[in-house]
């Protein structure tokens, strides 16, 4: 009987409240929740949190352990590892999210015009997307930036081309769905133009999976954001990015194995973080498991 | 099964011609004179009009495009513009040890992936399963890279058991190996542990039970055949984004295949080796790819 009221009085929340009520029952959910909130908070304060410059190297305090006057002590330029590594998490963040924008700006147009126009420009569209598929998501990025040259903003533009596969088959699936639903032959009927339909009234049904599977790359755009800036391919190597601080760090493992961990550590829990929540976040999306999946 | 194959193979020869045309005008994309990127900085003006004839350089696109593709299927790819040797020379001399780093992985992590399953799945919600659920947790959220430092400082540079970089032996290829392994453990992992665990609901299964045979044999004979189907598209699809992901095992333990020199290439913008080693990387993808549908085929009789 309860979960009858459950359901009934969760179909008639809003959206973001009902996905709420599922996100709060499952408990892996929400430590990555809490986690990513934490990391968030500290990218987003990072210049406030700490008094020491991220980038300003002190040569008398190189190679300090944690525990000091240094909380993670610092690298082999006796720059702060804590001022650092939050100020990745910003940048992390940032080019994570910038990435996961550009494939979405040009991956979610293609599927839509491939899916609901069809024909020859279903074909072609998708035979570019699969060109795409042809390769290993981390080398199409290698060869984008060997054509643009390294750099932190090339290297947003690069990780972002080379999720747009994703995007465009996701949506030209759901746009092939939606098109043959009566309301949208209606919306035909009454003259509305190819584009308007495809806007109004096919692109909202595809929201929702667009977000899952946004939430779901998350992860794999920072982790190849970092691997990208771990193999030197992120630009200025002084800047505090986590791939390429790494990078740094992997030269001093024998003398002060911290300046690597420290980094790799925010990685961690970062890709932890987000794989937890976007798990959840997608099982409450689903509407298959609601309302009781437990 | 003939005719599978055919049609699968067939389905690659419009992707291969996108593929090395993409790759072809990524070249033309970097802005300068093409003649110039490909001939390096070193070339003297003599070597580079003869390239500029050579490669066609002064004609359509379309043409130089076929002079491309006509050059590469007689495996000429150019000559490297740091080291002046032929590139197909070069690449030849690193794909074997990529393959060779991937295979490894491969095998390790269908080593530790498989058991991890079925024992998970077996012993649904015991320490067993949760440790597998935990690991596999950790090894689609730990980055290639990541790993790699870690088996680097604990196991060569602390416990001094294996060797910190190289590749002249078998301990050499064991760390690179393990951390380019330890993403498709945990897929393969999770992937069989769910699989599995429906397939010993089905009524099948069940009268085996009934019958009287052992456990083991109702898992290993019944059970694990059908459940194995999307495992083995994982390891077959894991093999191909190895592929991506070797660049970063070969980086940390400095590997020489192909990813590692694909890296430092583009570091001494050294273009014709990017080409090659990037077309290379893409062929072996698109070939395991196909496999991968093959062997799917060939496991499922009904998607023929």
């Amino acid at each position: 009987m309860r979960i009858a009221a459950t359901a009934e009085r969760t179909d008639a929340a809003p959206a973001p409240a009902r996905w709420w009520m599922y996100l709060r029952r499952d408990r892996a959910g929400l430590v990555g929740l809490v986690l990513l909130g934490g990391i968030i908070a500290a990218a987003i304060a990072s210049p406030h949190i700490t008094r020491y410059d991220p980038l300003e190297p002190s040569l008398s305090e190189a190679f300090q352990t944690p525990g000091g006057g240094h909380v993670l002590g610092t690298d082999q330029l006796g720059r702060d590892l804590f001022a650092r590594v939050i100020a990745g998490a910003r940048a992390s963040l940032l080019s994570g999210i910038g990435a996961l924008a550009i494939s979405l700006l040009i991956g979610v147009p293609i599927g839509l015009v491939s899916g609901y126009a069809g024909g020859t420009w279903d074909d072609g569209l998708m035979a570019a997307v699969e060109v795409l598929m042809s390769f290993p998501g981390v080398l199409l990025a290698i060869l984008a930036i060997a054509v643009l040259g390294p750099g932190q903003r090339n290297l947003i533009l690069a990780v972002g081309l080379a999720s747009i596969p994703v995007f465009a088959r996701l949506v030209r699936g759901s746009t092939l769905a939606l098109r043959e639903q009566e309301y949208v032959t209606a919306a035909r009927a009454l003259g509305a133009t190819p584009s308007r339909i495809a806007i109004r009234h096919v692109l909202p049904g595809c929201i929702s999976p667009i977000v899952i599977t946004a939430v779901l790359r998350i992860g794999t755009t920072i982790v190849t954001v970092a691997g990208l800036g771990f193999l030197g391919l992120g630009g200025d190597p002084a800047l505090p990015e986590w791939g390429a601080m790494l990078s740094q760090g992997q030269e001093f493992l024998r003398r002060a194995p911290h300046i690597a961990l420290v980094p790799g550590v925010a990685i961690l829990l970062t890709v932890l973080s987000v794989n937890l929540f976007g798990d959840a976040f997608a099982d409450a999306l689903n509407p298959r498991l609601q309302p009781n999946r437990r | 099964m003939t005719r599978l194959v055919a049609r699968r193979v067939l389905r690659t020869v419009p992707v291969l011609l996108g593929v090395s045309m993409l790759i072809f005008l990524s070249i033309r994309l970097i802005p300068g004179d093409p003649a110039l990127i490909l001939a390096g900085d070193r070339a003297t003006g003599e070597m580079i009009e003869q390239l500029r004839t050579d490669l066609g350089l002064n004609r359509p696109l379309s043409t130089q495009y076929a002079i491309f593709v006509t050059r590469a299927l007689a495996g000429d790819l150019g000559v490297s513009i740091r080291t002046e040797q032929p590139v197909t020379m070069e690449l030849m001399r690193r794909y074997p040890l990529t393959l060779l780093l991937a295979g490894a992985a491969m095998l390790f992590s269908v080593a530790v992936g498989l058991p991890l399953g079925i024992l998970a799945a077996v012993h649904r919600g015991r320490w067993i399963d949760k440790t597998s659920v935990i690991v596999a947790l950790l090894g689609v959220s730990a980055p290639t890279f990541l790993v790699g430092i870690i088996l680097q400082l604990y196991v060569a540079v602390r416990l001094g058991w294996l060797p910190v970089t190289g590749s002249t032996g078998w301990q050499h290829l064991l760390l690179p190996a393990i951390s380019l392994g330890i993403f498709p453990v945990a897929n393969i992992t999770r992937l069989l542990r769910g699989s599995l665990a429906d397939v010993l609901g089905e009524d099948y299964v069940r009268t085996a039970r009934a019958k009287g045979l052992p456990e083991s044999l109702v898992i290993l004979r019944h059970a694990l055949k059908p459940a194995l189907i999307p495992a083995v598209t994982i390891v077959g699809l894991q093999f191909g984004s190895m592929l991506g992901a070797s660049v970063f095992a070969e980086a940390v333990f400095a590997w020489p295949g192909l990813g590692r020199y694909l890296v430092q290439a583009i570091g001494y913008r050294d273009y014709p080796v990017v080409q090659g080693a990037v077309l290379m990387m893409a062929l072996t993808y698109v070939a395991a790819n196909a496999t991968v549908d093959l062997a799917y085929g060939w496991l499922d009789p009904r998607i023929r």
